[in-house]
């Protein structure tokens, strides 16, 4: 999906912030990541939807939010995407808290929709047991696919549509633009493939840029 | 950041009433979310500085660290989570490696801890794998004309490890002392090591 996440080689942004050497200036932020993976694991959104709700955030508050502010938008979206809290509640109470009011009452508010006693720590893994053998090997010419595909992809906008050489064979993997649409898991082979720079941008080189691409973004270069 | 549709309100009370809501209606227990947050404060850049001084000091591990970086750190401890595949790159006097993740902020946590926020921001995001020596040298960072760089745009679930030359001058150092002088910023290619006096 063409979103405001796809930032790789876009033009008119400043310097690098180096500064901001911390992963977080406020303790909220951290709190906003952690409640967006618990929000998202109650709602049953996986890892790769959970993505694709960070990029379903609007352009114009995508680019206004920091990454915490981001993370905060994305749990407040899991939330009541799921029917865990129905919309106007969180600002609600937000106002509540904000102006030191007490909370509201439970009985005011609907019945959530779903509950679960399901809340060990649960670690992501999308690493599958290879079956069948990669299409491609190190050294071989591949293109990538033109694009841009409808909802989540690992495939960024600039590099669609580019001709570049594979380097490794990164292993087998659940791919993404399935997983996080509801299609199952669909594993399959990732590549780290290696462009040059100038196939890239005309104005950009002469370093090279690596991805890490699944199976079905790539095709012969002669096909 | 100022909210702009409820002035006055903090993102921290929309954080704080978000985790209200979940647990006054029993979808979340109370400290859940402590529990997830002390999840991300339980690894630190000393992963990778640990993993970076014995390949430094143990030829037979920096072999095993570039054949298979996944074994190599797990033969430390080190693993799971975002490093179910990881990847070591070599930095030479003629290749330079640096690491971004354009689509959103993939890192090699297990090793590095969480990302710093210049890692996440859109200035770094966009423009590191367009002009990476311009971006470099904001880190104050100049690479010689001649060598190479190599941008690795994390888009999957692997997990990239710059390998930093050791610096010169630390010959004679044990493997404790080396571990004193990995920066995560060498560890994600944006800084070069100081030699050491």
């Amino acid at each position: 999906m063409d979103g405001p996440h796809d930032l790789g080689g876009r033009l008119g942004f400043g310097p690098v912030p180096t500064a901001a050497d911390q992963p977080f200036t406020a303790r909220w932020q951290l709190r906003a990541q952690a409640l967006a993976s618990v929000a998202a694991r109650v709602g049953d959104i996986n890892a790769d939807a959970l993505r694709h709700v960070l990029e379903r955030i609007p352009p114009e508050e995508y680019a206004a939010l920091g990454a915490g502010g981001r993370w905060l938008r994305a749990a407040q979206m899991c939330a009541e995407e799921a029917g865990l809290v129905p919309v106007g509640e969180l600002d609600d109470r937000a106002e509540r808290l904000a102006a030191g009011l007490e909370p509201p009452d439970p009985a005011d508010y609907p019945e959530p929709v779903r509950t679960t006693d399901s809340l060990a720590p649960s670690t992501y893994h999308s690493k599958r047991t290879p079956q069948g053998e990669p299409r491609w090997r190190v050294g071989d010419r591949v293109r990538t696919a033109a694009g841009p595909t409808p909802g989540h992809t690992r495939l960024p906008a600039y590099a669609r549509a580019k001709v570049g050489e594979v380097v490794l064979v990164n292993g087998f993997w659940v791919f993404p633009d399935a997983h996080a649409h509801g299609r199952g898991e669909a594993p399959t082979w990732v590549y780290a493939v290696r462009f040059a720079a100038s196939q890239l941008w005309p104005d950009a080189g002469p370093h090279a840029v690596h991805l890490d691409l699944f199976e079905p973004y790539l095709e012969p270069v002669d096909g | 950041m100022a909210d702009p549709h409820h002035p006055g309100v903090h993102p921290e009370h929309h954080a704080r009433a978000l985790e209200d809501a979940l647990v006054d209606r029993g979808v979340l227990l109370p400290g859940a979310v402590d529990a997830a947050v002390a999840r991300f404060d339980a690894d630190g850049p000393l992963n990778g500085a640990v993993v970076v001084a014995r390949a430094w000091t143990d030829p037979a591990y920096r072999a095993r660290l570039f054949e298979d970086a996944t074994l190599a750190a797990a033969a430390l401890g080190f693993g799971g989570g975002h490093g179910e595949r990881l990847v070591a790159l070599e930095n030479t006097a003629s290749v330079h490696n640096v690491i971004v993740c354009t689509l959103c902020s993939c890192y090699p946590t297990s090793l590095l801890g969480p990302p710093p926020e210049w890692y996440k921001s859109a200035e770094y995001r966009s423009r590191v794998v367009r002009d990476p020596r311009g971006v470099l040298a904001e880190f104050g960072t100049v690479l010689p004309a001649e060598v190479e760089v190599r941008v690795w745009d994390s888009t999957a679930e692997v997990r990239y490890l710059v390998v930093p030359e050791r610096p010169a001058g630390a010959e004679g150092l044990d493997e404790e002392a080396l571990r004193q002088l990995v920066t995560r910023d060498a560890l994600v290619g944006v800084r070069l090591l100081p030699d050491v006096a």
